[in-house]
């Protein structure tokens, strides 16, 4: 199933988070596609208020992994743009947490692509001619 | 007290000896920028096995710096004796970095007989600025305002007693580094992108002819939790107007690079120095303590100097060889009593994302 959202606006894109965030289900991975800038910060931060979370989303670049208890599950923010190979992102605990029932949100997934499971929900973000547009594409199996 | 630190969170490998937690003996880093600039950034597999290979002779650098003539090549083993404890940084960091450091300095707490304690890096940072000669005792100047700004954190910290501090204000999203680096990225600076932007805006007479957004979040975003908007920062928003406005208007020759640039660093700047004002308008602080790498930026520098002078307070800026990472501000603080200690320090695991005050 695939659904296209056009969005102008950062509440616009946190309405879309929170129609994912339905989707979600312990165990659930979540591909994060798109280049810098696309939106990804701002989707994260969608799903965080979903999940009632309400607090920074910081980026994952520096820890790689970043862990939030909502209270559905366990939210794992995982960076793998400077990861060097898939085995890298088994070392930071990415198999576990699928194991262990957390929700685990990905970016750069094409930097593993064969660690992503086949009922992963990928969602692409895509830039608009304008700075607060954004095309946001939700696809899941 | 004499204690060694060590610190391995990042890219630095880093050791020193520090007596009383002000003098400092000796202060050894080995920075692997060169291996990660190829890829524009650290790459925690490189990172770490780096680590591995130069942890030790780091150590042996900074006990023959702290304890020989200048003329012995290696340890007297009678040195060890000389130190009360070891500290190292267990978080936050990245976890295959620290480990390196932490599983480096429970082996020697354990060889040499001396108790390891465990410091938290971001609480390291703010220690640096008592590092120079001319700063005054923490205990004087009780309760102070701390920021911490670097590639990996910024965060406005209230520090009211010996290692009692809290978490006031923080990005929301990026760092105030990693937005430099991301920028630099973008223009084709290179990595690190602090210094080159730092020079580049330099070069410029008029600081911003550009108008980024202002790094501040609005007020009742949720994502605030509870914290207060008007002491928190957010950078994702302006590197994303940095995008479009490259791809609109891109650049013809140097100089327009350096102009774009310096309006992007002012958009920054001004974000944690405004910050830095309102908190201390409305707290009853008696300093301004700067920490971390992005703390050697000269336009930072220059905006915290005002804005603790309007407000009436000292601003303490750490040396710039102890703004980066290094490992005299982790023996420091652990000399103050602070950290991990006693059998809880030998059972400590790595916490790559430790906040302070925690």
């Amino acid at each position: 199933m695939q659904n296209i959202y056009n969005v102008k606006s950062v509440e616009e894109s946190w309405a879309v988070a929170a129609e994912v965030v339905k989707l979600l289900k312990p165990g659930t991975v979540m591909a994060l596609h798109g280049d810098l800038g696309a939106g990804k910060t701002t989707f994260m931060q969608g799903i965080a208020i979903a999940l009632h979370l309400e607090r920074p989303v910081t980026s994952p670049t520096f820890t790689l992994s970043n862990e939030y208890n909502a209270a559905q599950f366990k939210l794992v923010h995982m960076d793998l743009y400077r990861l060097t190979s898939p085995d890298d992102l088994l070392a930071i605990g990415y198999a576990e947490h699928i194991e262990n029932g957390a929700v685990v949100a990905v970016e750069w997934p094409e930097r593993a692509e064969d660690l992503i499971p086949a009922d992963a929900i990928h969602i692409y973000l895509e830039q608009g001619d304008e700075m607060e547009d954004r095309r946001i594409i939700v696809e899941q199996p | 007290m004499i204690v060694l630190g060590i610190e391995s969170s990042c890219d630095e490998t880093a050791a020193a000896v520090v007596d009383n937690g002000r003098n400092v003996l000796s202060s050894v880093v080995y920075s692997q920028i060169e291996l990660h600039q190829p890829y524009g950034g650290v790459v925690p597999e490189i990172a770490s096995r780096s680590h591995v290979e130069k942890i030790s002779g780091i150590i042996s650098s900074a006990m023959i710096q702290a304890f020989g003539n200048g003329s012995e090549e290696s340890i007297d083993t009678s040195w060890w004796n000389k130190l009360d404890a070891v500290a190292v940084t267990y978080g936050p960091g990245l976890a295959s970095s620290l480990i390196v450091g932490l599983s480096e300095a429970k082996g020697l707490a354990l060889r040499i007989g001396a108790p390891l304690i465990g410091i938290n890096h971001v609480e390291a940072h703010i220690h640096s600025v008592f590092l120079s000669s001319g700063a005054p005792e923490p205990a004087e100047i009780f309760p102070y305002l701390a920021l911490v700004v670097s590639g990996g954190h910024s965060c406005l910290i209230e520090v009211t007693a010996l290692n009692t501090c809290s978490i006031i204000g923080q990005t929301l999203d990026d760092a105030a580094g990693e937005a430099f680096d991301k920028a630099a990225k973008m223009m084709g600076l290179g990595y690190p992108g602090g210094p080159v932007i730092d020079k580049l805006a330099r070069s410029v007479d008029c600081r911003s002819t550009i108008d980024f957004p202002k790094g501040r979040p609005r007020a009742g975003n949720p994502i605030l939790g509870g914290l207060d908007a008007d002491l928190c920062v957010s950078f994702s928003g302006l590197k994303t107007s940095l995008m479009y406005y490259l791809k609109k208007n891109p650049p013809a020759d140097n100089a327009e690079v350096a102009a774009i640039i310096a309006s992007y660093q002012e958009a920054i700047v001004d974000a944690l120095a405004q910050r830095c004002s309102i908190a201390l308008l409305r707290g009853n602080y008696k300093a301004l303590a700067v920490g971390g790498g992005v703390s050697l930026n000269s336009r930072l520098r220059e905006r915290l100097t005002a804005v603790s002078q309007a407000a009436g307070v000292p601003v303490l800026l750490a040396e710039p060889r102890f703004c980066g990472d290094n490992a005299a501000m982790i023996a420091g603080l652990a000399c103050m009593g602070a950290g991990v200690t006693g059998a809880e320090a030998m059972e400590l695991d790595v916490v790559p994302s430790l906040a302070a005050g925690s």
